[in-house]
């Protein structure tokens, strides 16, 4: 088909043909034709069918307000539905498709919706397919979102790349129309910093679709030259194919520039979008006016358009929408569409103004107090009815109706503050109100201001105002001509009618919608919103929502001001979730952190896990272990016979310094510090303020003014945040400084009986590291292999002798092979984080798992640790009735019996005896397969658990349906008097 | 023994260089830093023992640049180091400050050429078009606790980063750099 409606003129670059597709048929258009221009261009009325009841939809507007023209762009992983055709930049090979039809656009068996409508009303879903009652989730409520609904997703990953960005600015200018770049010229002249978003390809707004002259040239010449102007300055930044979605707190705009959008797909590397956060200091808002709609019988009809998106095609993109197109309006604005199709050649077949004191025209015959009552024509406008003055009726041939009921200001983004607008009835719309976010001007049509001169005098002056708020002293250049016309309506809401007549086209609402709410007394319009969908689709109901509200008022005999109206929120235009996640998907979702041992063990092909942000060795399989289970049991056993080493560098190191660092640890800890001596280390339990632990960990006393303390992994950055607090706020008044040492050491456990060996053959030989010298729980600076500074830490949780040995993580890499190396001849083993967990869970040490947040000191055996003779965090309310009872949960270990199995997670009950809440005794913590044992062990918290050792109870796992008969034990499996730890 | 060779915060012998586009990314591949903070009631003695060997002590947002020594604002009376050892540091400051050693806490990348500002805006939302040297501020890039330094208004900067995540940085860097 070639181009049937191109017009002569135009904003299209017609050396530049582009070839596209819809619905598998190609057409060209031009450089600077939208989708919907081209498709307009090429006679194409019917693009899609309704929500509901699917019924033939077209274009109506020419701007991001558009509620029917939704199609799928692009194909497979690309494929993007419910895209605006009106916002779709045209580009060579654009594939789009329809969608909500089956089997085609034109014959759609869904349109049988359209007969059921009787039933299909507002809120149907509260009222009918309520029995038998099982068939709503089962039958009807699959049937009913298989039949509503739009595009449907490709459920294939998105293949694009998305960014996230910041911005900075003095002013930031929402919208490129009139208002929007006088105010962005009045600034950026001043010097101020300046960003103008607009969310078109080509600044101007409405002067790119209008024929006004402004200072002589014509309004798009005259944009382009402001544009050029404000492109030359460096203060200024100009977005185009940027919208301002959301408006945030401390002045922070959300905006989503289209980057990649207008070609087929962007560059490798290169973003699809970008959403900006724009921090402002001052905005103004020059987002413009929506035309609104008329509802009368039948007016979803394809071919009926906003009058002022038909002058839009036919000035901006050379396109009528048909050969001979009528006219319906309550203003004069409507005439001036007569009068721009005029000038292009487009015939008229009439202009019906519902004003009895509707103006002459030179163009075309005028119908005062006339409306149109219905309309007919299959899968698109034939003709309208029109209920003239006097009583009769007219059939008007056309094949497109420009509608113009009407113009309401752009207010969203004043409302997302939950600013409130307000009527003003000179306009018949509402204008920002109360509420506008702090920082905020609006000006130009967006505050209801609608010519061309208004709009600049007031972008220049609002400009000046707001820029003096922020001490910027901007000056009121002379503004060229303009015109100037003055507001003409006599409001029309909907001509009465027996049909349905549209008000809210993307959810399918009608008057009569309305009508029942009014009925079932949904009469407020935050419940007619709801209960008709009103308003709630991807547009926000920008064409319809003043609609709705007028019907009410007229049913409820209020002013439309009485009645008021909702608020909108973010986003303005809807926005992929893509672009807000931007670069924080897949395995890039967050930041990885990585010990200094990780290349090391990724040569050994180490199986990794990730604990918290760090990517931690799991285990180190070796040729012939078939399962996980043989290569942790073959570690443990290795590591307790004779020597292994870990990568414990995760662990939180906290660098404590001043005079007060002891009273300090003396105060987070519930045990105490200060009287630690230089060169030891000592266990420490940390408590909340209301007595439950918080973490443990091993601090070591450097010097007299010197600790680190030791943090669980997971742990770290709460206890350091904690410390903080204590530091910044409980105790100013202490001499103690923080900071975190996590990332400065690579540290390694080596545990075993042959720890000291190999640890002999590393450091450096005027350290004596004998037992005597270094006994369990000392510390000390050192140094190894020669020279490089380290920390000896003789701590151990495994249970074996064991050290733990740090040096500054730019030798970690370094530092474990030495290690392998000089373990050789006593067949050192690397073990991974699961043999860690089996010998700590065989030494009874507690880790995250038993400090789950409801536990105390007590709870864990420690009561004793929580020392009388000094204050501490969390000592007092420790110490609560409930928490010192006698009968209190008690830290066990627990042996499965008959080869069965502890599973974590799985609660404790008597070994006989009802299995329910009432008869819960406990909970398993930790579980493992011990090879040292010989059975699956693990531990828990039990009631009066201390004397009930040797006792066999039953673990049941409701959820996964398991159980088994546990004996309890003492959490010690393996050396319970530390003999081997102090060897 | 075994002499231990030192890695990279990338993991390499060398440090990593490259450049993207109209962008060098750098990493340097020893940083010397330290942190420095004044203890209590030493303020005098603090500040003397500053303006002998940094300078001067640099106010919120901004770094000292002395004698090759740079001093980053941190936190109230809070500083990095970046060019001074932490031993030579608590020798200069005695008993007036805490010192402890980050030469292996940080990563340290820089950053430089005509987009470098296209590129940090992409990042972190410190306003880097308005930083002119001197400049320096604590931010966040992709959820990373960073320090960005400018070397040069508009073309240098400098981006620090934890160390145990310099590889995520690095991606970081990489694709921002990238997708101009």
């Amino acid at each position: 088909m070639t181009q049937v409606n191109r017009l002569d003129g135009g904003l299209i670059d017609r050396d530049t043909p582009l070839a596209f597709t819809f619905d598998g048929r190609p057409f060209t258009g031009y450089a600077g034709d939208t989708l919907a221009s081209a498709l307009v261009a090429n006679g194409v009325r019917l693009v899609g069918r309704s929500f509901k009841y699917h019924r033939p939809r077209g274009i109506i507007s020419a701007g991001s307000e558009e509620p029917n023209g939704l199609v799928e762009l692009r194909n497979g992983a690309r494929r993007e539905p419910n895209s605006r055709a009106t916002m779709t930049e045209l580009h060579d090979g654009l594939v789009a498709a329809s969608q909500n039809r089956f089997p085609s656009l034109g014959f759609d068996l869904m349109g049988v919706n359209d007969r059921l409508s009787a039933f299909l009303g507002a809120g149907f879903y509260y009222k009918t397919f309520m029995w038998p009652k099982a068939f709503w989730e089962r039958v009807y409520e699959p049937i009913i979102r298989r039949a509503a609904g739009l595009g449907a997703l490709s459920g294939e990953d998105d293949p694009d790349v998305y960014d996230r960005g910041f911005r900075h600015c003095d002013l930031l200018v929402i919208g490129g129309g009139p208002a929007g770049l006088t105010a962005a010229l009045t600034a950026g002249r001043a010097g101020a910093e300046v960003i103008i978003v607009d969310e078109d390809f080509r600044a101007g707004g409405r002067l790119l679709q209008e024929r006004f002259t402004i200072g002589g040239q014509g309004g798009a010449a005259w944009a382009g030259a402001v544009t050029a102007e404000l492109a030359s300055l460096p203060n200024v930044r100009i977005m185009p194919r940027s919208t301002a979605i959301g408006v945030f707190d401390h002045g922070i705009y959300g905006v989503l520039e289209r980057t990649g959008d207008h070609v087929m797909a962007p560059q490798a590397g290169k973003p699809r979008q970008i959403f900006w956060r724009i921090y402002a200091r001052r905005s103004l808002l020059c987002s413009g006016a929506t035309e609104r709609l008329i509802g009368f019988a039948n007016n979803d009809r394809p071919g009926i358009m906003q009058a002022g998106a038909v002058r839009g095609y036919v000035n901006r993109f050379a396109a009528t929408p048909a050969e001979r197109v009528a006219i319906f309006t309550n203003n004069d604005d409507g005439h001036r569409t007569a009068t721009d199709l005029a000038a292009a050649g487009v015939d008229i077949s009439a202009i019906i103004d519902s004003r009895h004191d509707a103006p002459s025209s030179d163009v075309a015959e005028v119908m005062a107090g006339a409306v149109v009552s219905g309309t007919s024509g299959r899968l698109g406008l034939g003709h309208v009815k029109v209920s003239l003055a006097d009583g009769g009726h007219r059939h008007v041939d056309c094949g497109a109706l420009a509608v113009s009921g009407g113009w309401n200001p752009n207010v969203h983004l004043t409302c997302h503050h939950r600013g409130r607008p307000a009527w003003q009835d000179d306009i018949a719309g509402f204008v920002p109100g109360e509420g506008v976010p702090p920082g905020m001007g609006v000006a130009g049509a967006a505050r209801g201001i609608f010519s061309t001169a208004g709009a600049l005098a007031d972008g220049q002056a609002r400009a000046i105002a707001i820029l003096a708020e922020i001490g910027i002293t901007a000056t009121a250049d002379s503004l060229p001509e303009a015109e100037d016309a003055a507001v003409r309506i006599t409001p029309l809401w909907h001509v009465p009618g027996r049909k349905r007549a549209w008000l809210d086209q993307q959810n399918d609402v009608t008057v009569k919608d309305v009508k029942l709410a009014h009925q079932e007394n949904f009469r407020a319009v935050e419940h007619l919103k709801r209960y008709t969908t009103l308003g709630m689709a991807g547009d926000q109901g920008r064409t319809s929502n003043v609609l709705g509200l007028a019907v009410m008022a007229e049913l409820t005999g209020r002013t439309i001001a009485e009645t008021g109206t909702t608020i909108y929120r973010p986003p303005y235009t809807p926005t992929p979730i893509a672009a807000f996640a931007g670069r924080s998907v897949g395995p890039d979702f967050r930041p990885t952190r990585l010990p200094p041992s990780h290349h090391w063990a990724v040569e050994q092909g180490a199986s990794f896990v990730e604990a918290g942000a760090w990517l931690r060795a799991q285990w180190f399989p070796r040729e012939g272990e078939t399962n996980w289970r043989q290569s942790v049991d073959r570690e443990v056993l290795a590591t307790r016979a004779s020597v292994g080493v870990c990568d414990v560098s995760t662990l939180g190191k906290i660098d404590i310094q001043g005079r007060d660092a002891g009273a300090f640890l003396d105060l987070v800890y519930s045990n105490g510090f200060s009287s630690l001596a230089v060169g030891k280390t000592r266990y420490g339990l940390m408590l909340r303020e209301d007595g439950m632990v918080m973490d443990d960990g091993t601090t070591a006393r450097l010097g007299e003014t010197h600790y680190v303390m030791t943090t669980t992994t997971a742990n770290a950055g709460g206890v350091y945040r904690h410390l903080e607090f204590v530091r910044q706020c409980l105790r100013p008044d202490m001499d103690v400084q923080l900071i975190s040492a996590t990332d400065s050491w690579a540290q390694f456990a080596v545990a075993g009986p042959n720890a000291r060996h190999v640890l002999q053959q590393v450091i450096d030989p005027q350290h004596d590291i004998s037992n005597d010298a270094f006994p369990f729980m000392a510390c000390a600076g050192i140094s190894v292999c020669g020279g490089v500074p380290a920390r000896l830490f003789r701590i151990s949780f495994s249970g074996e002798l064991a050290y733990e040995i740090a040096v500054p993580s730019r030798y970690g890499d370094a530092m474990i092979r030495a290690l392998m190396t000089a373990g050789e001849p006593w067949d050192i083993t690397p073990y991974g984080t699961e043999a860690l967990g089996v010998m700590r869970i065989e030494k009874g040490h507690v880790t995250g798992n038993e400090l789950n947040g409801t536990i105390t000191a007590r709870n864990l055996g420690m009561a004793r640790m929580v020392s009388a003779k000094k204050d501490s965090i969390g000592a007092v309310l420790a110490g609560r009735e409930a928490l010192v009872a006698e009968d209190g949960l008690c830290l066990v270990g627990l042996e499965a019996l008959d080869g069965g199995q502890v599973i974590a997670g799985s609660h404790l009950f008597d070994a006989d005896g009802p299995v329910d809440a009432a008869h819960d005794r406990g909970y398993v913590t930790s579980a493992a397969y011990s090879p040292h044992v010989g059975a699956s062990i693990g531990l828990g918290f039990i009631t009066g658990g201390a004397d009930r050792h040797g006792e066999v109870i039953r673990a049941m796992n409701l959820l996964e349906g398991r159980s088994a008969r546990l004996r309890i034990c003492s959490p010690h499996f393996i050396d319970p008097e530390g003999a081997r730890l102090r060897g | 023994m075994a002499s231990l060779t030192p890695t990279t915060a990338l993991g390499g012998t060398t440090a990593f260089d490259e450049t993207i586009g109209g962008i060098r990314i750098a990493e340097q591949g020893a940083p010397v830093m330290a942190s420095l903070a004044m203890l209590k009631g030493k303020a005098s003695a603090f500040t003397k023992a500053a303006g002998a060997h940094l300078g001067a002590l640099p106010g919120p947002g901004r770094i000292q640049v002395y004698n090759r020594i740079g001093t980053v604002w941190m936190g109230p009376d809070q500083y990095l180091v970046e060019g001074m050892g932490a031993a030579a540091l608590a020798a200069a400051f005695g008993a007036s400050a805490a010192v402890t050693d980050q030469s292996n806490a940080w990563v340290r990348f820089d950053v430089t050429g005509d987009d470098v500002v296209a590129m940090l805006e992409r990042l972190s939302n410190a306003d880097s078009r308005r930083m002119a040297q001197g400049d320096a501020t604590r931010t966040a890039i992709h959820h990373m606790h960073c320090v960005v330094i400018c070397r040069a208004g508009g073309t240098e900067f400098t981006i620090l980063g934890p160390r145990s995540s310099a590889a995520s940085l690095h991606n970081t860097l990489v694709a921002a750099a990238a997708s101009l």
